[in-house]
C-alpha cells in the first residue's frame, strides 16, 4: 500500500509535468459565477415546482401548517400501506412532533441508530423514509438535501418510499440560484449534496421507463406554507 | 469472467454481422428519432439553447487548456475535504492500487456504478479475477455483465437487447422465472442487487465531473445505484480520467444542464450527487474513506497532440452516437471496444493505438452531425481527418502501423503525376483510353486490386472529352 502511495506521488509529477508543457495557466480566479439575486414569487415557484416534479413521477402537496402536514402524511402512509418509518433529525420534522404523532397512529418509527451497520439495517428494512430538504428548485422540480448530520443519506434512498417535508420558503428558481445561495461557503459543502428529481428510474430494458429500480418507487414532497 | 480483448480491427466482420440484424436496425432507428426529439425539445425549453451549448463548449475548452492547473486545485481542495487522491499512469497501476486496497480492507463484495473509464481499464474483471465478488449495479450494465458482452451504447449499455433476451439471461444466470414484462425483470434485478448494496464493503464509481473550486466529484444518474454505491459501503473509490475536471461549481451546473439534456433529453436527471470528501464526524452514513483515483491511461499523449486535444473535451453524453448515420446503422458492437459512436471512432484508436483500430476513423461520412450536437465542443470530423492523415504517414507517436509499400508507391506516383501539367494531361488521357477500351461502353466494376471502389457502385464511363479539352474549345469559340 505504502509503496503504491509513493508511486502515486511520482506519477503525479510525471503526469502534471507532461500536461504543463502544453497547457495554459488559468487567466481568471477559480471562482463560481454567482447569479444575481432575483425577487421571486413563492406561489409561482411552487406551481412550477409542482408541475415539473409531477411530470417526473413525484407527488407534490401543499399544506397550510403543522396539522395539515401531519394529516397529509397520515394519508400517504395509509395509501402506501406502510407500517414502519425512519425519520431524519431535520429540524422541521422535530417541530412537527412527527415521531410522537406517527407512534400514536400505529406506525412503528424505527429507532435512529448511531452505529453505521445498524443504521443501514434500519434503512433497508423501513417502509418509508421521511426527511427534510435544504432547498427546492422550481424549474426542475428538484429537492436538494445536504446529506449530513440532520438528514442521513440512506433515509431518502433505501426505503421504497421517500417523503420530504419542506418549508415553502426553501423554494429557489433554479440551480444557478442554488449556487448563489450556497455562496462563499461552497468550499465547505457537505460530504454529499444530493439533488432529487423524482423516484428512482430506469429505461434500460427496451427503453421502457420504470420507477423504483433500486431506490424509492414513490417520492412525495410536502410543502408547508 | 474474462477480460474482453478489443476487436477493433474486426470492424468489417462486425459490421456485416450487425447490419444483418434487422431487429437491431429497427431499434437503432427508433432510438435515434426518439432521443433527437427529446433532446431538441429539452434544449428548446431553455432561454437560449444555442448560447447554452456554446457556453458549455467554451467551459470544456477552457478546462482542457488549463487541465494540469485545475487538477492541482482539485487535488488540494479534495484533500482538504478529507478525500485521498491517488494518481495512476495506466490501467495496470489503477487496477493494482484498487485491488491491493480492497485486499487490505479484507473486502469480498464490491458494488459498482456505471463508469466508462472502469470499463476502459477492465476493473470489474480484474477485481473478480482477484476473488472480489463485483457487481455492476446500473441495470443496463448489470445485464451487460451477466451476458458477458460489451456496452452497446455509452449511456444505454443494453438498449439493443429485447425483453425476451433479458428474460432468458435472468432465467439462466439468476434462476428467475421467465417473463415478458420488463417491470418484473427490473424488480428481479432490484431484489438481487439490494443485498449486495447492503453487504458490500467497497463501492466503485466513476465521476461525471470533478470540480476544482470545491474538490467535489459529481455523479449523474437516474436509478439510485450510484447513490447506494457511494452511501452504503465503508469505502468509496472513484476512478476519474484526468480530463473530467471543470473549474467551478457554476461551470459544473452549466455542464450538468447540457449533459442530462444531451444524454436523455431530461432537464435534470433523477439524482445528482455532489460528493465532497468522505462522511464527516457525527454523520451516520456515507463512506469512512473516499479514494479518488486520477487516471491518465494515454490521455496525456492525446493532450500533447494539438490536432487531437479536443477529444478530451468529451463529457460522455453519448449523443453523437444517436445522431451518427454510421452508428445508427451498425450499432455499438461494431466499434469493437469500450467507446462507440463517433467519439468511439476517435477515442478507441487514440487510446489503443492507431494500428489496433484501423477502420474506425475511415468508416465515417464526415457529415459533421456529431460536432453540431456536441456539448463538449469536440471537433470530431477534424480529428477523424487528422487520424487518417497520421495513419497514412505511419505516425509512430500514435502507434500507427507502417503503411503498406504498395500504397506508398501508389501515392508517390500519384503525387508525381499531379505535380506537372503535362504529366497529368498524358496520364489522364491514357487512363481514359484504357477505361474506354476495357469497358467497351459499360464499366460495372474495376479489376482486382481496385475492386473495393466499385463493390457497391458502378464505375462511371469516362466522358469523351476531358474538362481541359472542353475548356480549350470553349475559349477558342469565345474568342471568335
Amino acid at each position: 500500500m505504502d509503496g503504491l502511495m509513493m508511486h502515486s506521488a511520482t506519477n503525479r509529477s510525471i503526469i502534471l509535468n507532461r500536461l504543463k508543457r502544453f497547457a495554459v495557466r488559468p487567466d481568471a480566479p477559480i471562482e463560481s459565477k454567482i447569479a444575481k439575486n432575483r425577487v421571486h414569487d413563492l406561489d409561482a415557484l411552487y406551481s412550477s415546482f409542482s408541475q415539473a416534479l409531477t411530470a417526473n413521477g413525484g407527488t407534490v402537496i401543499q399544506v397550510n401548517k403543522k396539522d395539515g402536514a401531519l394529516e397529509s402524511l397520515e394519508n400517504i402512509m395509509k395509501e402506501l400501506d406502510a407500517d414502519t418509518a425512519v425519520i431524519s433529525e431535520d429540524s422541521v420534522l422535530k417541530t412537527l412532533g412527527l415521531k410522537e404523532h406517527l407512534n400514536t397512529r400505529g406506525i412503528n418509527v424505527l429507532k435512529g441508530e448511531k452505529n453505521p451497520t445498524a443504521h443501514k439495517g434500519t434503512c433497508f428494512s423501513a417502509d418509508v423514509g421521511i426527511t427534510g430538504a435544504d432547498y427546492a428548485l422550481a424549474d426542475t422540480g428538484t429537492i436538494v438535501i445536504f446529506h449530513g448530520k440532520n438528514n442521513a443519506r440512506l433515509l431518502s434512498l433505501a426505503p421504497p418510499a421517500h417523503i420530504a417535508i419542506v418549508e415553502k420558503g426553501k423554494l429557489l428558481p433554479d440551480i444557478d440560484t442554488l449556487v448563489a445561495e450556497i455562496g462563499p461557503s461552497r468550499r465547505d459543502l457537505p460530504s454529499a449534496m444530493t439533488l432529487i428529481t423524482g423516484p428512482s428510474l430506469t429505461a434500460d430494458i427496451a427503453l421502457q421507463a420504470i420507477y423504483g429500480v433500486h431506490g424509492p418507487k414513490k417520492l412525495y414532497v410536502i410543502f408547508i406554507e | 469472467m474474462v477480460v474482453i480483448e478489443p476487436e477493433t480491427n474486426n470492424f468489417r466482420e462486425l459490421v456485416r454481422e450487425n447490419l444483418a440484424n434487422e431487429q437491431q436496425r429497427k431499434l437503432l432507428g427508433d432510438f435515434s428519432l426518439i432521443l433527437k426529439a427529446l433532446r431538441d425539445f429539452s434544449f428548446g425549453e431553455m432561454a437560449d439553447g444555442h448560447a447554452a451549448l456554446q457556453g458549455g463548449q467554451k467551459i470544456r475548452e477552457y478546462a482542457v487548456n488549463s487541465l494540469p492547473y485545475l487538477l492541482e486545485t482539485f487535488e488540494e481542495n479534495a484533500t482538504k475535504a478529507g478525500a485521498k487522491v491517488i494518481w495512476a499512469r495506466d490501467a495496470r497501476e489503477a487496477n493494482a492500487f484498487i485491488i491491493s486496497l480492497a485486499k487490505e480492507k479484507g473486502a469480498d463484495l464490491c458494488v459498482k456504478g456505471k463508469s466508462m473509464v472502469s470499463e476502459e481499464i477492465g476493473l470489474r474483471e480484474e477485481l473478480i479475477k482477484n476473488g472480489i465478488d463485483t457487481y455492476e449495479t446500473d441495470l443496463g450494465e448489470f445485464i451487460v455483465q451477466l451476458a458477458g458482452k460489451r456496452p452497446f451504447h455509452i449511456v444505454g449499455p443494453a438498449i439493443n437487447m429485447s425483453v425476451d433476451e433479458v428474460s432468458c439471461l435472468f432465467n439462466q444466470v439468476l434462476g428467475f422465472d421467465k417473463t415478458q414484462n420488463p417491470v418484473d425483470l427490473t424488480m428481479a434485478a432490484r431484489i438481487f442487487l439490494r443485498d449486495k448494496f447492503e453487504g458490500a464493503q467497497i463501492g466503485i464509481t466513476g465521476a461525471n465531473m470533478a470540480v476544482a473550486e470545491t474538490g467535489s466529484i459529481i455523479l449523474v444518474e437516474n436509478e439510485g445505484n450510484i447513490r447506494f454505491s457511494t452511501s452504503a459501503p465503508e469505502t468509496h473509490i472513484a476512478v476519474v480520467g484526468i480530463e473530467k475536471v471543470v473549474p467551478t461549481l457554476s461551470d459544473a451546473t452549466h455542464m450538468l444542464k447540457l449533459l442530462t439534456r444531451s444524454c436523455t433529453g431530461q432537464r435534470i436527471s433523477e439524482y445528482v450527487s455532489v460528493i465532497t470528501g468522505p462522511r464527516k464526524a457525527g454523520e451516520v452514513d456515507g463512506p469512512e474513506e473516499l479514494y479518488i483515483v486520477i487516471l491518465d491511461n494515454g490521455r496525456s499523449r492525446i493532450y500533447a497532440d494539438e490536432a487531437m486535444k479536443s477529444a478530451l473535451q468529451c463529457i460522455k453524453c453519448g449523443l453523437c452516437a444517436a445522431v451518427c448515420p454510421v452508428y445508427t446503422h451498425v450499432g455499438g458492437y461494431a466499434y469493437g471496444w469500450v467507446y462507440s459512436g463517433p467519439i468511439g471512432a476517435v477515442l478507441n484508436p487514440l487510446l489503443l493505438g492507431l494500428g489496433k483500430a484501423k477502420h474506425l476513423y475511415q468508416a465515417t461520412t464526415l457529415c459533421g452531425a456529431c460536432k453540431d450536437y456536441c456539448p463538449g465542443g469536440v471537433d470530431i470530423p477534424n480529428i477523424l481527418l487528422s487520424l487518417r492523415e497520421r495513419a497514412m504517414a505511419g505516425d509512430r507517436s500514435l502507434a500507427a502501423d507502417r503503411p503498406p509499400v504498395r500504397q506508398k508507391i501508389f501515392y508517390c506516383l500519384w503525387t508525381w503525376v499531379l505535380m506537372d501539367r503535362l504529366r497529368y494531361k498524358i496520364v489522364s488521357k491514357l487512363f481514359r483510353m484504357v477505361l474506354r477500351i476495357a469497358g467497351v461502353g459499360k464499366l460495372p466494376i474495376l479489376p482486382a486490386g481496385l475492386s473495393g471502389w466499385t463493390q457497391c457502385r458502378n464505375m462511371p464511363q469516362p466522358a469523351k472529352k476531358s474538362f481541359h479539352d472542353l475548356y480549350a474549345e470553349t475559349s477558342k469559340w469565345m474568342a471568335l
